[in-house]
C-alpha cells in the first residue's frame, strides 16, 4: 500500500511541501527503503533532466533571434510557415464583426475618414494612399508615403485563406491601429481603434493603448491561421501580387 | 519588454527545447516567441516572465495545430543534425540530452511543459500554474506523473545520472 504518493514525493523534491509535512516525509523516507527507492528514482530522473537541459541555456543564441533584438522596434521577422486556403470576404468580415463586438466594447473606434482616409472600417479605395501602403509596403518599413504615415505591423493568413495586415498610423490623439484584409484585389479595414498617445515609437502605450493592443492581439489570434509571415515570405507575397491558393513559403 | 528580454531568453530557449524536442524547432519557436513578445504590449500588470513563457507555450500549441506532420518527425533525426560543438564533455552531454529528450518526448505535452517549468526553470507550482493557466494541484500532479514517466524510462538503464 502506498501511504505516500508520487505527488507528495515529487512536491518534496520541489520544496513545495509545508515544513512540518516535509520533515515527516523525510523521516519516513529514512525509515523505509522502499519509499527511499521510489523517492530516489524521481530524484535521479530530475537530475538527469536538469543535467541535460540546463546547459542548453549556455549555448549561443541563434543568429535570427539576435537579429530580432537588434531590429527597429516595429520590424517583424519570423520563420514559421503557414498553411493555405482560399476565401471570400463574407466569413472573414463576419468573424471580425463578432470579434469587434466582443473585444472592442468600450474602446473608441476610429472615425471613418478622419483624418486619414480609409483607416476607419470599410473598403479601402484603390486610389487611397492606404491602399498603396497595404499593397506594397513591407512590415516595419516606414512608408513615407504622402498622406498616411501608416506603417504595416505584420502580415498573416487568416483562417479563411485571405491575407490580413495590421497597420499603425499616426493620429493627433496618438495612433490608429487597424486590421485590414485583402480579397479579390481589394483591401478592407475590418476594424480599427484609437490608441492614446504613447512615446511615439509604437512600443509603449498609455493604459488605453495597452487595452487596444491587447484587444488587437486577441483579435488577431482569433483570425490568424498559424503565425505571421516571416519577412522573406512577406516580400515574396508582396512581389507576387498577393497570390492566394499556394503557400507563401 | 525589449530591456527584460535578454535575461529571459536562455530560459525560454530551454523551455522551447523541452516542448519541441528538436533543436531546429526549438529555435523556430524561440524566434516566433521573441517576435511576438516584441510586437505586443504585455497585459496590464503582467509579470513579464510569466507572460513570456505563456506566449511561448501558446505559440507551441498553435504550431502543433498547424504543423502536425513536421512536428511528429522522429526526434533522433533532429538531434543527429545538431551535435554539440566540442570535445568529450560535449559527447557526454549529447548522449545524455538525446536520452533525456527521447524520454521527455514520450510524455504528454502538458506534463512536459509543467515539468520543464518546475524542474528546469525552477518555477514554483504557483508560478507554473499561472503560466499554463491551470490550478496548482494540476501542476503538482503533472509534474509528479512526468517525473515518474522519466524514471520509468531511465530505470532499465541504471546509472544514467549520479
Amino acid at each position: 500500500m502506498r501511504e505516500h504518493s508520487d505527488e507528495t514525493l515529487s512536491a518534496l523534491l520541489d520544496g513545495e511541501l509545508p515544513e512540518r509535512e516535509a520533515g515527516e516525509l523525510r523521516r519516513a523516507i529514512a525509515a523505509d527503503p522502499e519509499l527511499a527507492a521510489r523517492y530516489d528514482s524521481l530524484r535521479q530522473a530530475n537530475e538527469a533532466l536538469r543535467a541535460a537541459y540546463v546547459p542548453i541555456a549556455e549555448e549561443p543564441l541563434p543568429e535570427a533571434v539576435l537579429a530580432l533584438l537588434d531590429q527597429a522596434p516595429t520590424e517583424r521577422d519570423n520563420v514559421v510557415p503557414l498553411i493555405r486556403g482560399r476565401s471570400v470576404w463574407r466569413p472573414v468580415l463576419a468573424a471580425a464583426a463578432a470579434l469587434v463586438l466582443g473585444l472592442f466594447a468600450g474602446l473608441q473606434l476610429a472615425e471613418r475618414g478622419a483624418p486619414y482616409p480609409g483607416i476607419g472600417p470599410g473598403v479601402v479605395a484603390s486610389d487611397d494612399p492606404l491602399h498603396r501602403v497595404l499593397e506594397h509596403e513591407r512590415s516595419g518599413r516606414t512608408a513615407g508615403i504622402a498622406g498616411t504615415g501608416a506603417v504595416p505591423q505584420l502580415t498573416f493568413l487568416s483562417r479563411d485563406g485571405g491575407y490580413c495586415r495590421e497597420v499603425l498610423a499616426p493620429h493627433p490623439a496618438g495612433a490608429v491601429r487597424a486590421l485590414a484584409c485583402r480579397n479579390d484585389g481589394q483591401w478592407a479595414v475590418l476594424f480599427s481603434a484609437l490608441e492614446a498617445a504613447g512615446d511615439g515609437g509604437g512600443e509603449r502605450y498609455s493604459a488605453a493603448g495597452t487595452d487596444t493592443a491587447a484587444a488587437f492581439d486577441t483579435a488577431v489570434d482569433g483570425l490568424i491561421d498559424g503565425v505571421p509571415l516571416d519577412a522573406a515570405a512577406e516580400r515574396r507575397v508582396i512581389a507576387g501580387g498577393w497570390p492566394t491558393g499556394e503557400s507563401p513559403q | 519588454m525589449r530591456e527584460q528580454l535578454p535575461e529571459l531568453l536562455p530560459g525560454l530557449r530551454r523551455f522551447a527545447y523541452a516542448l519541441t524536442g528538436a533543436r531546429a524547432d526549438a529555435d523556430d519557436l524561440l524566434q516566433a516567441t521573441v517576435e511576438r513578445l516584441l510586437s505586443r504590449t504585455p497585459p496590464d500588470g503582467a509579470d513579464l516572465s510569466r507572460w513570456a513563457f505563456r506566449v511561448c507555450r501558446n505559440l507551441w500549441i498553435d504550431e502543433i495545430r498547424s504543423r502536425k506532420v513536421r512536428n511528429h518527425a522522429p526526434v533522433s533525426d533532429d538531434l543527429k543534425g545538431a551535435p554539440f560543438e566540442d570535445g568529450e564533455k560535449a559527447m557526454i552531454n549529447h548522449v545524455t540530452l538525446s536520452e533525456v529528450n527521447l524520454a521527455m518526448q514520450s510524455l504528454p505535452g502538458e506534463q512536459r511543459a509543467a515539468l520543464a517549468l518546475v524542474a528546469v526553470e525552477g518555477m514554483t507550482y504557483a508560478k507554473a500554474a499561472e503560466v499554463l493557466e491551470v490550478p496548482i494541484g494540476t501542476i503538482m500532479s503533472r509534474v509528479a506523473r512526468a517525473r515518474r514517466g522519466l524514471a520509468n524510462v531511465f530505470e532499465p538503464a541504471p546509472g544514467c545520472s549520479s
